[in-house]
């Protein structure tokens, strides 16, 4: 299939970038969307010009680097799916396309597609931690932990750190991102030590790094590309008050 | 001091300053003068002096902190997209910022209007009473719902009914008002 591509290009991060039309041609509704996006390059650099910059890693949905908006929607049209999931069969021959990189002061665009994601790195560095013993393995199941427990932390802990909850925010907020990781290490018995100083350091940390507050728009639930919900923002915010009045 | 710093702190304080308000809007309505059928609120006496400065105290706060959130989100969104699809957000949840402050100069608006003859019955102040209650309106349907998220009393199964309930209340709210409003045309 053809089809009609309108893409965010900007040659440096102080530079004002601008939309860029280009022709995807002979797609194949198998490829995924960033195959289709390799093909568009290397007809580009065939013709001598620039190829799109954008990030990936994995290509298999579990790193969180293919950060783009596709058509206004963060990781594309598809729900619970990472652009690089994303396959192009859930387009039609001729249609438009939109690529724009995530958007947020806190995540400053590098290059085209690419944009620096380090601040979510800095909120998770200020307590996203827990502290242990060093020395051997401990054994297993030496630690218990109810079912219910364990699925609420896994669910959390399903967050891959891409920042489709920022980018989807009308506030640039990472409440969602910062809340999966609170709730992941809150509700297991490992991380309950640290619990109350780092629900507060992490929230200090993500308005310092230039995050917005959450306006419970709820925007980031529906692009989350891992089903992150936002139960887990009412749950840090209960972890904050627990911390406040001094609960354990 | 960090409280009222944090992100979360802030809002918490924003969400129950708001709430506080909104009780006071909805007992405002039940034992108004010009509700057909008012209802009977208790004599309080010199209890009336203390909540007074109790709702002084949170329009401020409210509004003080509401605003430097406000800015805050703005600035951490200077650019958005050519072209975006929203999902769960709408209109009221979007400009809480000027149906805010709407509704605040409408609020001064009408208690200055307390004893001033003819506030809300003549043609302009008509317009105004609709218009503030419209900002309120919008303001509420967002704001109700949207406290119990805040102060942590939330999960799946009850959030879709605390929304509905909350944007049910604005409605009542608005309707309440506006009936009334209109019971005393001139
Ligand atoms: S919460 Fe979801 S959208 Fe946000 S960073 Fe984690 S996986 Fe990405
Ligand atoms: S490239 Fe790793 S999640 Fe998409």
């Amino acid at each position: 299939m053809d089809l009609n591509l309108f893409v965010w290009r900007q040659k440096r991060p102080d530079e004002k970038g601008a939309m860029e039309r280009y022709e995807a041609e002979d797609i194949s509704p198998d490829m995924s969307f960033l195959e289709m996006l390799d093909v568009v390059n290397e007809e580009l650099i065939k013709r001598g010009m620039e190829p799109i910059a954008f990030d990936h890693d994995c290509r298999e949905g579990i790193c969180g680097m293919c950060s783009q908006v596709i058509n206004g929607i963060p990781h594309g049209p598809r729900e619970k799916t990472t652009a690089c999931q994303l396959h192009m069969r859930n387009f039609k021959d001729g249609d438009t396309i939109y690529i724009e990189p995530f958007r947020a002061k806190a995540f400053p665009v590098i290059k085209d597609l690419i944009i620096d994601r380090s601040a979510l790195d800095r909120i998770i560095q200020a307590g996203g931690y827990i502290s242990a013993h060093t020395g051997g393995v401990p054994d297993a199941n030496t630690i218990l932990i109810p079912k219910e427990d364990a699925d609420t932390a896994m669910d959390a802990a399903e967050c891959i750190g891409c920042g489709a909850c920022v980018a989807a925010c009308p506030n640039g907020s990472a409440m969602l991102f910062t809340a999966a990781k609170v709730s992941h290490l809150a509700v297991l018995p490992q991380g309950k030590i640290e619990a109350a100083r780092r629900v507060c350091v992490m929230t200090e940390a993500m308005l310092k790094e230039g995050f917005g507050n959450c306006g419970n728009h709820y925007e980031c639930q529906a692009a989350c590309p891992k089903g992150i919900k936002v139960k887990f923002i009412a749950k840090l915010n209960r972890e904050y008050i627990k911390a406040q009045i001094g609960i354990k | 001091m960090r409280f009222f710093q944090n992100t979360v702190g802030r809002k918490i304080i924003v969400a129950a300053t708001g709430q506080i308000m909104v009780v006071f809007v909805v007992l405002h309505l039940l034992g108004n003068p010009l509700n057909p059928y008012p209802v009977k609120l208790p004599d309080i006496g010199s209890l009336k002096q203390l909540l007074r400065v109790l709702l002084l105290l949170s329009f401020i706060f409210h509004a003080f902190l509401g605003v430097q959130v406000a800015i805050e989100n703005r600035a951490a969104k200077p650019q958005t997209y050519v072209v975006r699809k929203k999902f769960h957000t709408n209109f009221a949840a979007e400009n809480m910022l000027w149906t805010g402050i709407l509704a605040a100069a409408f609020i001064i608006y009408h208690l200055l209007g307390a004893s001033m003859p003819g506030a809300g019955s003549g043609y302009i102040g008509t317009v105004i009473y609709l218009v503030g209650l419209t900002a309120l309106f919008l303001h509420l349907y967002h704001g109700i719902a949207s406290f119990f998220q805040t102060v942590g009393c939330n999960n799946e199964r009850t959030l879709p009914v605390i929304e509905r309930i909350g944007k049910g209340m604005a409605v009542i709210m608005l309707v309440g008002y506006a009936y009334m409003m209109l019971l005393n045309w001139p």
